[in-house]
This record gives structure tokens, sequence and C-alpha cells, in this order.
């Protein structure tokens, strides 16, 4: 046929019409009403043009017409693009296979293109020309002229009124009516016409039908479906059952036209008659017809709205959207509403034989007049002839209705149930199925009954139907096949059956790309596979499907690779690598490792073509591909967001001040309230980072793959403020954890929110984010504070650096460190350069402070920095400098830390005339009661040791020490070996700045870094010993001191203003050097502190005690340390330095001789004044009068006084005798007790004295102060035992604790007197 | 020659046991039913869903078909799902082999090591499979 050549607009099925017929998928059991009306695109195809026109013809799909009786009908019209023609030999069969209207819509430009379009009309005309009733032909002309209105056309030729029509002109062969319309015409009367041709069809088919029903009995026809022909052949078709079976087909060939016609309820009644007359002879093919309309009429009356859910589908359908919506709830209620109306008319209807007439009340006045006819002829014949049984029982049934009775509104007695509607389309299919050339009838019953199961929401009987269409032996192509697939995928998918849905679009997809098949439709295959993701748990986002966890991975992997290769084939890379992706990111953990070997592999090869990245791929038809990522490839164990180095961490002014505030609960407030706020957000980081300042973050990840894995571009996914990410490239080795440092610079302040990172690995770029990581207890993200830009520093010194580790804490915030090598006592200095390295920010503030591993009073003195200097040169411009020097003072402790004991103590017994032994002996004893002040042991023992190292190690010691003490400026001897050596001491420092700018500054941050100094300290001067000697005169003392060089040079000492002596190397020498004594008014300064101190604290006797010795001597130490400045030179070079004195330490014996005595002494002799150092002469058996006179000149009375008088001769070598009872006589007491000696009094005593034998003889008159215990026993003054003296220690221990103010002192009379007596 | 494919299907679709049971040599299997069987018994999870609210037996019996295979199925209390994809009539066996599978998966269910719906890799699991195999099916 040369209609073949015509394009339809809506599908694209062309060339030749199949040999085979084929089924019609998209019938359903309400078509069987409708009136078939072929609409076919002709000439040129231009959907955009014609499309209105389709949708206007096709929205005419119902129509209400009043018959000839006045009474209305509702007919339905079915569109449809294609028809074949064996459907239309099946007309006699099943009437709504007939295709009873044509309507055909072109455009042309020219009259040639009208006469092909009109001709391709007369083409499909004479094509269906066997069943067409009416056609119509819908033309677009050109659009030259302006709009006007147009009116019908009767007929061609055109009466010339209209001017589309005078311009152009139809065939003289072209008999159907045109419409004429221009392009742009709005056709506002078109669908008015196709009302009226809807119209016109259905009063063809009504005189058809009632044409039908005048038939006579004996006269009809046999109807045959287009196989039974050569069945019949030779056949008696006067016998009895074949008659029968005539009459039967006519029956039923007359309910289906009055189905079409609107007339449900006659088509009821003829189809059950219908079924009866048929069954009798055993015509399956037929009883199965009568039964199929039998549940379509039911479905009319039960399920109308399936028409409407039909239209919805058809037009989804056209629309190609692939699935068609789900049935909702309302619709299955008023399914089961409708259901509940059957039962309730089933209960009042009487299915009784007898009554079945009198049900058909609802017949109108059209079947009514048939009915009259039917009488009328009835009795003509039963008048002329004799009737037959069958002609009998048909006049029977049409004259019983009665007018009268009609109610309109109730289902009728005979209509089927809703669950009767199963059973007889299984029946029907089952009578189908014995005729094998009934293979499409049977397939489109099924689908009609799966299509009614659906509405009955009857799942199991849907899948029973749809599953009998698989095993139909139908001979179909592939391409029906596919179709047929895909109808069954969508019917499943209306019940909800996702995975039997999936599993047929899976095999239509397959059939589209068999290997036999001539030309593979790729793109089918790939949108059916796309649409079976729901069955199978995918879906296109992989997050879901990560987040489900859920269905069947070995299918879920399959079908993803053959995915991967539609796309492939379709030649679409960025599909295939999308895919690709997908599959790695999902189903990773459902893989073997060869198998992700293997993918990895497929995916490197794939985006070798096109690469991945992570944004949405749009495709052709608007399927949007959302993004995949390879999250775990390579998979990221940790990820840590790390601070900024130390010395550029922003830190925060306000809080710094308070921490060095003075309340001490302010670290735990601020720890707790850091507690609070970790427990609050979690991902959020304690610490901030600075605008403009590289940040680093560290993940740790691994390589799951066993080979090498690149991966490139990798940076930080950042979301908040700007944020610069610098790309990292590496290669992960397989299996092992590798560290990456990520950087990146903030370009804004405020919040930076770390997300993840991106890679780029086996060509694809991913957005690895941390809430999509699995298995891992990452938070969803880490929120990071930027503050504004701090400036940065680098800092100089003019020292040279070190490498040493600084045990220091904080050494993290060292930038640079500086290393300095001093003698004690040797001053330099160290300038630490600083540089604002910032190209915009000026340093505004800058502050300063110093930590070292030493006290912070000797740091002090240590190291000197100029503040106001520094304060002056800021603020620092960009680029700019500033310098800092620090003064550094080797600060160091010259005195050897353990005190020799007083040498004039150990040499002053108080026992006379005893041997050497005793005399030994009395030395340690009296060592003891010299000392009664010292109630600590320690302060004994070491005494003990020094005295005897001194006697020990100097055979000559007396002449040396008389050799001191008569001639203090000739010492130049060498004196006893140092008893230690200093070492070097190591002395760690940070000068640690704090600096800030900009708006930082306001915001209240600064940075901090240090500078590490290492300073090693040089022993110089050690002083090993010191000792206080008496001077000549009373107002000064002698500092004895041995000093000790401990360099390795020569040095040069200057230990007064006028005096130098050279010390060797490793050496020692003894230098005295005169010091004015403590004057009595700092001592009763102290003093008085003491009691004041003593009067507040309240504490024990003891306590007080030690503190005012304490007092005293740190007093008559800073006298001295403030007085004597020793100055040191290493010759031969320019390092000098001075040696402080401070933390000499004095024993109670010096302290009396450093202070100024409170005694005022005034000895006569002879009554002649003794002047220091007088010559005393006197002659044997001569009595001499000795007179003392003591006047105090404290402000503070003295009481138990006892002033003692002794004789004894110095022999110069060590040894002093004491026994002189047999030359030296005193008359009246050597030992006299003052109670009491007020402030300013005077006290004397003079004894007689007579030397026996010539000699030289020395005085020694000392006052003491003891307990007062010790005056109440006068008697044992003259006592002289051992035993005795160690009770009265004893004693004055136990009761010295008792007196604040009373300290055993001793006081002489300096120098002794020396008295030469010789012969007269 | 027949072949049975054995499966306990999860609450989620996922496959939680796979078995094979054939008279058949392994290398003659075609390729080109890979997952075959696989497919069949996923599509036949909605049927078994459809029929467990139907009856009160856990024996769901042959409720799908395709082709040359039938799927018969066996649901438990927990929404444990047992399927078998067969290529001949054997109900009784089938019967009788999903009652003891289904024995031999409560004891294992009983196992405080195991979690519900895991795939079950206990080897006393398997060797039990393999014998009710050989001797309700394969016989």
């Amino acid at each position: 046929m040369r209609a073949a050549v015509g394009l339809m607009l809506s599908h694209g099925a062309g060339g030749m019409e199949p040999a085979l017929s084929r089924p019609d998928y998209e019938q359903s059991a309400l078509h069987h009403s409708c009136l078939l009306v072929l609409l076919r695109g002709v000439g040129p195809s231009r959907a955009r043009v014609l499309q209105r026109a389709f949708e206007k013809v096709r929205r005419v799909n119902h129509i209400r017409v009043n018959d000839s009786s006045g009474h209305p009908r509702s007919i339905w019209i079915r569109f449809v693009h294609d028809h074949p023609v064996e459907h239309n030999d099946w007309g006699d069969f099943q009437t709504h296979r007939r295709l009873l209207g044509l309507v055909t819509i072109g455009k042309f430009d020219s009259q040639i293109e009208l006469n092909e379009l009109c001709r391709q009309h007369e083409s499909l005309k004479v094509r269906y020309g066997s069943t067409l009733y009416e056609s119509r032909a819908i033309f677009f002309g050109p659009d030259e002229q302006p709009l006007e209105t147009i009116g019908e056309v009767l007929g061609p030729p055109a009466a010339g009124g209209r001017r589309l029509q005078d311009e152009f002109t139809t065939p003289s062969n072209f008999k159907a009516q045109a419409f004429f319309y221009r392009e742009q015409d709005s056709c506002a009367d078109l669908e008015s016409r196709i009302g009226d041709f809807a119209s016109a069809l259905f009063w063809v088919l009504e005189s058809r039908r009632l044409e039908r029903s005048r038939e006579k009995a004996d006269k009809v026809s046999l109807l045959l479906a287009p196989f039974e022909k050569r069945d019949f052949v030779g056949l008696d078709m006067e016998s009895r059952n074949n008659r029968k079976r005539c009459v039967g087909r006519v029956m039923k060939n007359l309910a289906d036209l009055s189905l079409q016609a609107g007339l449900v309820d006659d088509a009821l009644s003829l189809y059950h008659n219908a079924n009866e007359t048929l069954r009798s002879v055993g015509d399956s093919l037929w009883v199965g017809a009568t039964e199929e309309g039998l549940c379509a009429a039911s479905a009319m009356l039960l399920y109308p709205q399936m028409r409407e859910t039909e239209t919805l589908h058809r037009n989804s359908s056209l629309q190609e959207a692939g699935t068609s919506p789900l049935k909702n709830t309302p619709e299955k209620w008023r399914a089961s509403d409708a259901t509940k109306k059957i039962s309730a008319s089933d209960a009042t209807a009487n299915n009784v034989d007898s009554n079945q007439p009198q049900q058909r009340v609802t017949s109108n006045s059209s079947s009514c007049s048939s009915v009259s006819s039917l009488v009328t002829t009835a009795t003509n014949s039963s008048a002329s002839d004799t009737p037959t049984t069958s002609s009998s029982s048909t006049s029977t049934i049409s004259a019983a209705p009665i007018p009268g009775h009609q109610r309109n509104g109730d289902l009728p007695g005979n209509i089927l149930k809703a669950e009767e509607i199963s059973n007889y389309y299984r029946k029907a299919i089952i009578n189908y199925s014995k005729y094998r050339h009934a293979a499409t009838i049977e397939t489109e019953a099924a689908l009609k009954a799966s299509r009614i199961c659906i509405e009955q929401n009857r799942p199991l009987d849907v899948a029973m139907f749809l599953q009998n269409i698989l095993y139909i032996n139908l001979s179909m192509s592939e391409a029906e096949r596919v179709k047929r697939f895909e109808v069954i995928t969508d019917l499943y998918q209306q019940i909800g059956y996702q995975r039997k849905a999936a599993f047929f679009q899976r095999l239509a997809a397959l059939k589209h790309v068999q290997q036999g098949s001539q030309a593979p439709d790729w793109n089918q295959s790939y949108r059916l596979m796309l649409g079976s993701f729901t069955g199978y748990r995918l879906c296109l986002d992989p997050l879901e499907v990560i987040e489900n966890a859920a269905g069947w991975p070995a299918l879920q992997i399959d079908l993803v690779q053959t995915l991967i290769t539609a796309a492939r084939r379709l030649g679409h890379s960025a599909l295939a690598t999308r895919h690709m992706t997908f599959l790695l990111q999902t189903q990773w953990d459902n893989m073997s490792p060869t198998e992700q070997s293997e993918m990895a592999v497929q995916l490197q090869n794939l985006s070798a073509q096109c690469e991945g990245s992570p944004v949405p791929l749009v495709l052709e038809n608007g399927t949007v591909i959302p993004p995949a990522n390879l999250t775990d490839l390579p998979y990221c164990i940790d990820l840590q967001v790390k601070d900024l180095p130390a010395h550029l961490r922003p830190q925060r002014i306000k809080v710094a001040k308070a921490d060095s505030g003075p309340f001490l609960f302010t670290p735990i407030h601020f720890n707790s309230v850091d507690r609070r706020d970790k427990k609050k957000d979690k991902n959020k980081i304690a610490f901030q980072w600075v605008q403009n300042d590289l940040s680093e973050v560290t993940v740790r990840l691994r390589n799951p793959l066993p080979f090498e894995l690149p991966v490139t571009d990798m940076r930080l996914l950042t979301n908040g403020v700007v944020f610069e990410s610098l790309p990292q490239t590496l290669v992960l080795q397989p299996h092992v954890p590798t560290y990456v440092a990520l950087h990146g610079t903030p370009i804004e302040t405020g919040q930076l929110d770390l997300q993840g990172y991106s890679t780029h690995t086996l060509g694809v770029k991913s957005n690895c984010r941390l809430k999509h990581m699995r298995g891992r207890s990452f938070p969803p993200n880490y929120v990071v504070d930027v503050i504004p830009a701090l400036p940065r520093i680098s800092v100089k010194t003019s020292l040279p650096q070190t490498a040493t580790f600084s045990n220091m804490n904080s050494a993290d915030i060292v930038v640079t460190s500086a290393s300095l090598t001093l003698y004690n006592g040797e001053s330099s200095s160290c300038t630490i350069t600083i540089t604002n390295e910032s190209a915009t920010l000026p340093l505004e503030h800058l502050e300063f402070s110093i930590n070292s591993n030493v006290e912070q009073e000797l740091q002090q003195k240590i190291f000197r920095i100029d503040e106001e200097a520094i304060k002056a040169h800021l603020p620092v411009p960009p680029q700019g400098t500033i310098e800092i020097i620090v003064d550094v003072f080797a600060e160091a402790d010259f005195v050897c830390p353990q005190p020799p004991a007083s040498l004039h103590s150990a040499a002053a017994p108080g026992d006379y005339g005893a041997s050497s032994l005793t005399h030994y002996s009395s030395v340690s004893t009296s060592g003891h009661a010299s000392l009664p002040s010292r109630v600590g042991s320690p302060h004994h023992r070491r005494n003990e040791p020094q005295n005897s190292s001194f006697r020990s190690t100097i055979s000559g010691g007396p002449p040396s020490l008389a050799a001191l003490t008569l001639h203090p400026g000739g010492g130049g001897g060498v004196g006893p070996s140092s008893l230690g050596s200093q070492y070097n001491q190591h002395i760690e420092a940070q000068v640690r700045f704090k600096y800030s700018g900009g708006d930082a500054l306001t915001a209240g941050y600064c940075r901090q870094c240090a500078v590490s100094f290492n300073l090693e300290l040089l022993p110089s001067v050690q002083i090993t010993s010191w000792d206080v000697l008496p001077a000549e005169v009373a107002s000064q003392f002698y500092l004895v001191l041995d000093i000790s060089n401990l360099t390795a040079q020569e040095m040069s000492l200057n230990y007064t203003d006028t005096k130098n002596i050279l010390i060797e190397a490793k050496e020692s020498c003894r230098v005295p050097i005169p010091v004015d004594r403590c004057s009595l008014e700092k001592v009763v300064a102290a003093r008085a502190a003491e009691v004041a101190e003593n009067l507040e604290r309240e504490l024990c006797f003891r306590t007080q005690l030690l503190s005012f010795n304490d007092a005293l001597s740190k007093l008559c130490s800073i006298h001295i340390a403030e007085r004597v400045k020793i100055k040191w030179l290493l010759t031969g070079t320019d390092i000098q330095g001075i040696a402080s004195l401070r933390g000499i330490v004095l024993s109670q014996s010096m302290v009396d001789l450093t202070a100024v005595s409170p005694l005022e002494w005034a000895i006569s002799f002879q009554d002649t004044l003794v002047q220091p150092h007088n010559e005393i002469v006197c002659t044997v058996g001569q009595r001499s009068l000795l007179s003392i006179q003591l006047a105090n000149q404290s402000l503070q009375p003295l009481r138990n006084l006892v002033l003692s008088i002794k004789f004894y001769q110095d022999y110069l070598n060590g040894m002093e005798n004491y026994n002189l009872e047999t030359r030296v006589a005193i008359s009246g007491p050597n030992r006299i007790a003052i109670p009491l000696l007020e402030k300013q009094e005077q006290k004397e005593h003079t004894c007689s004295v007579i030397f026996f034998t010539p000699g030289r003889f020395k005085a020694s008159i000392e006052c003491t102060s003891n307990p007062q215990k010790q005056s109440e026993q006068p008697s044992s003054l003259l006592t002289r035992s051992c035993p005795a003296e160690a009770e009265s220690v004893g004693q004055s221990v136990m009761f010295s604790s008792s007196y604040d103010e009373q300290q055993a002192h001793v006081w002489k009379f300096i120098p002794p007197i020396e008295v030469t007596v010789v012969e007269q | 020659m027949s072949t049975y494919y054995f499966v306990i299907v999860g609450q989620n679709d996922n496959p939680i046991y796979e078995k094979e049971f054939s008279t058949v040599n392994k290398e003659l299997r075609k390729e080109d039913h890979r997952h075959l069987t696989q497919f069949i018994a996923h599509a036949a999870l909605d049927l078994v869903d459809e029929h467990k609210w139907k009856t009160a037996n856990m024996q769901l019996k042959s409720i799908d078909r395709f082709n040359q295979w039938f799927v018969s199925a066996f649901i438990t209390a927990s929404q444990i799902r047992f399927i078998i994809v067969h290529d001949n009539k054997n109900d009784e066996g089938i019967k009788n082999f999903f009652n003891e599978m289904y024995d031999t998966y409560i004891k294992n269910s009983m196992n405080a090591f195991y979690r519900i719906n895991t795939p079950i890799k206990s080897p006393m699991f398997e060797k039990k499979s393999e014998i009710f195999g050989r001797k309700y099916l394969l016989s």
C-alpha cells in the first residue's frame, strides 16, 4: 500500500506493516465500548506545528448524543495512531476492533503538497475502506493572509466564499470533508467539528445495530473469525447445531454493537444469552468472546473511573515518561465502594430465571421500539409459517420487557460481581488458548484482566495473568517481545511489584542488545536498565544507596556493569565513567579484592576518554545523574586539623592578662569553660587560624588497591569564608598508611567549615566529605574560627646560634637562639633585631617577658631590657625593623657555701696552766662554750672538720696567722689550697615577645615567639674561706679572704682602691681587707624590726631567736657586701668583672667583730692609760695596779655581764701557756659579775698584779654576757674542772631560750695587753 | 538433570546464605546464565511478600515461574525468606528441605555471636545444608 509512506507524528513506527498481527498492548476492557478512530499525520512531519491540532482532536473522546427517541447516549471514542489491517478482519469477532473513522492532519505550502495530502488520505481510506464509516481531513495552509474566520465547507469544490479555499482546491477524487486552517490559527471550532464527526459515526453505528437487530433468525449468516473460514467448508450450515451457532454468534455481535452504542444493559443480556447458546454447541472461541464481553460490560458499570486513569496513562505514555503513576488510595477506595454497591444490589437481585425478563426494565425507548418491531415481525411470521424453537425463544424474550418499570441509577441484576470478573476472564483465556490463531486475542485478554485486577487491588491475580502472558505461544518479532516486556513491567509497577518490574525491565533491555539482533538499540537498553534501579533497591544518588545498605549486592553489581556497557556503546564516555565511579563508591565493600582491582583499572581506562567530575550529569531526556565520588579511594584513616606553629599561634591578649592576674582560680574557670564548649560542639576546633596565613590539615590515607595509586590535585573542601586550597600530589603505596599535609590560606575572617577534601585519582575528581565516610567516627565537619590577619616578624640576634635542645617549657615558640659564654661577674649585651615581615600590617603592639631556669630575682640581675626604648620605636611599619638591646650580667655566687669556724674562738680557752694535752682538750671544750647560741648540731659538725683540716694542712699556722695579724699589709704568701672548685653553670632563658597589629589587635589577639638564650657562666673568682679579725683601731676590722683564681689565665685582683695582687691560674691567695664596722644605729634598727616582727607573728621562742640571729647576721653580711668590691681582670685580655661578697655567712663571733662593740674600754696599768700597741714594763715583785672601766654605749641595757682577766704567755709557735700560777698572782677577783649595766652607765674594777719571774706576759681582758642563771652561782666562778663547765653549758642552753633580747656575746679588749717584766 | 539454587534472603533483600545443588558438572554451566537464578529469586520476592499475608503456613510452595525455572518459597516468623529456584518439580523434597533448613537456621540464630540479617558463615550450617540438599533435593 502506498499509505505506508506516511509518517506518524507521535510514533516512529514506519516502514512496512508486519505480516503477522500483533497485540494491542494498550487496550483495556473499557475499549470494548469505544469507537475506534485512526488519527494519522500525513505529509512532511512537523510535530510542533501540528501537535496542537492532535491534542485538540484527541481531547474529544466522549460525547453525548440523543437518540431518535430523545434518550441520551454516552459515546466514547478511542484514537489510535496505528492500526494493523489484520485487526479489521477480527471486526466480526469483536466489533471494537473495527476501524470506524479516519482523521488525517497535514500541512501544505503549495497546491502540489495539498494534492499529495489528499492522495495519502484517499490511500488510507482505501486501505481501511471495508470498515470505515466516515473520514475527515484537517489541512493547515500557509499563513500569508491576515487571520480571518473560516467557516465549514460542505464539500469540494469550494463554493468560493473563503480566501484559503479560493487559493487551493482539492483534487476531484477527494470525497472527504476537509477543514482548512491557517498555520497560526487557534482552531477554536476544531473540537466541535470533531464532535460532529463522532456523532456521525454514532448514527452510522446505530443504523447498523438496528439493522442487525431486525435480522430474522432463519436468515442470519454465520459470522467467522479470520482463521475459521476453512473450518466450515463443506459443512451443512442448515443443521440444528450450526443454526444455533449462527444465532448465538449474531447475538454476540449484536451485544458488541449495543455496548458501543451505549446500551450496556442490553449488551449484558445479549451476552448472557449468547453465552448459553454458544456453550450448548461447544463453540469455545465465541464462548470466550461472550465471557470477555460480559467482563467488559460489567467493568464499564463498576469502574467508570478507569477511563480517566486511562486518559492520564495514555498522555504519560505519549510523553514517554517511562512509568505511569501508581494507583492511589482514593481510587482503590472507590473500587471498594463499587464492590459494596454490587453486594447491596446482589442482595436485592432475584436470579430466578422466570423473573429474568422482568429485570430488563432499564431498556430505553429505542430498545422498546426495536423490540416492538421484532414482535411485529414475529407475529407476522407466526401467522404465515410454523415457528422454530429458537425463533420462538427469541420472540418470547423480546416481548417480555415492561416499559413502566425502568429504574435508572441501579445496577442490573445480571451484572458480574467483582470477583466473578477474574473467573470469567480466566475462563475466556482458557477458551482462547485452545486456538493457536487466537494467541493475540488471548494476550490482549490477559492484559485487560490484569488492568481490571489492578483496579480491584488484587495483585496476586495480576501476577497470575501477567505470568500467563509469557507462556502464550505467539510468533512475534524481537521488537514485539521487548514491547511485551515493557508492558508487563508497567503493570507490575502499578501493583507495587518493583522487583518483578525490574526483572522484566532488565530482560527487555537485554533483548534490545542481543547478539543476534541486527540493530542493537543501546539507547533503549540503557533507558530500561536505568529504570530498573528502583526494583533492585538502587537509586541514582550513591549516597542514598550507601545510606540504605539494602538490596542484593551481586545483582546490583551485575546491573551497574551492564549499564556501564550500554553507556560505553552509546559513546557517552562521561556517563560510563560516572556509572563506574558509582559502582566503586557504593559496592566497594561487596566486591572481592580482585574485583576491586579490576574495577579500578576499568575506571582508569574509561576516564582516559572522559574524566569524571563531581557535578550532576544531565542527559538528553532530562534525567539528572547525581555526582559520584570515590570517597573511600584512597581510604582516609584519620583527619586532623593542625594548629598554626607555636610562634605563629594566635593568643588572646586579655586571656594572657587574666592569667597573670592575682586570682588563683582563673585558670580553673577557663578550663571548665573549655570543657563545656567541647561538650556542646565536638567538631568545634579549640584553636584559631589567622587570615592570610598558611594553614594545615593532616590526613592519613591508605591505598586499598594492590598497585600504586597516584592522587593529584588533592585539596581541602571548605565552606564559609573564602579559603584558597593548595593542591597536593602524591603516590600512595599499596596498603601502607601515608600522612599527607594539605595546606591552604583563609582569605576572609569568620567561621571556616572544613568538610573534607577533594581528590583526583583514577581519572575521577571526587569530593570526599567527612559526613559520607562510613565506618569512621568523623564529625560532619570541622569549624575553625579565622581571626583577622596578624603581623609576622622575623627575629635575629647579634650572638651566634646554638643547636642545643632546650629543656624549658614552651620550647616550641622559639624561633631563634643565642649562645653566650661569660665569666662570673662579667657584663655583655645582645642586640635582637625584629623585622616586620608583613606586607601591609604594621606592628603596633610589642611586649616582652623573660623566663629562665633560675630564680626571678637572679634573673632580673642577669637580664635587663630597656622597655621605654622599645615603646618609643612602635609602631613598626611593614618591612621595618626594631632593635632591642639585652644587657647580660653574669651574676653568680662567689662565696663558698661552707663558712669556716672563727679562729679566735678556737684560740680562746678559759683555763690556766694546763699541759699540752689538756690544752688541746680545752680548746675543743672552749669551742663549745663560745658558741652557746648555736643550738643546731649541723653547725658544729661543719666547724669541727674545718678545724681539723686547718690544723692538719698548715704546720706553720701560728706564725702565718701572727704575721697576718701583725702585718696585714705584707700578705703575699700562698694560703691553704682550695677546699673545692666551682663548676660551670648553665643558664637557659627565653626572651618572649607578644606582638600584634591591625584588626587582630582590635579583636584582642596577638602572637608570641621567643628567643632562646643559652648562657654559660664560667667560674672566675672563688672565695673559699673568710674570717673577721680585729684591726688596729676599734672602728675597723680586717676581713681576711682566701681568694682562688678558677680560670686558666693569670688574674689581676684589685681588692682595695690602692692594693693589687696577681693570682696565677688555679691558685689562691689570702688577702686582708680593712672594712669599717657596722654602726650601732643599724644594729638597733635591725633589733627593733625583729621585735616588731616577733610580736606580729607570735611565734615560738626558738624561732624568734633564730630569726633575730639571722637578721643580725644578714645585716652584717649586707654591710660587708656593700663596702667590699673586688675587681678582677684577666691579664692579657680585656675580660674583667666584679666579684661580689653577697651571700657571705658570718658566725656569731664574726658578727661581734663586725658590729661596733657596745662596750667602751678604758684600761690603766700603773696609773697609765693603756694605748694600742703601747709597751708596758714592770719589775719583778712589784705590785702593779690594774684598773678597768666599762661604759655601755648601746641604747639598751646589758645584763648578766662577766668580766674576766687572764694572763698567759704566748710562745709564738702555736702554743699558749695559761698555767701561770707560779709566775703571776692577782690580788682581787679575776671574774667579776655585773648584773646590770644601764645605758651610758660606767663600771670600774681595780685589782693588783704581782709578777714573780721576768718574761713577756699578755693579758686577755674580755667581757661576756651570760644567762641570768650564771650569776646565781658565784661560788662556781673559781671552779676549774671540766665537768663544771659542761654543766654550765647545759644550763645556759636551757635558759637562753627564755630571753628574746639575750644573746651570748664576747667583747674583748683589742689588742691584748703585752707586759714585759724585767729584773730590778 | 536437575539444578537447585537455594538462597536465604534477609529483611533488606540481602542474601545471607547461598548454595547451589546440581547433578551436572559446574564446568558445563552456561556463562550466559550468570546470575540468572539470582535474578529470578530476587523477582520472586514480590510474590513472597504478597503470599505471606494470604496464608498462615510458612510453606508457600511454588509461587513463581520463569521459562523452565520454578520458584518455591518458605518464610519465617522474622520475615527471613527461604527461596529455591529449581528446574523440576519436587514439592515434597523441597518441603522437607525447607523444614530441616529452618531448624538449622533457628539453631544458628541462637548463637549469641550471630546477628540476624547478616551473612551466615557457620561451617556447621554449611555441612547441614549439604547433607539435606543431597538427601531431599538431588536424590
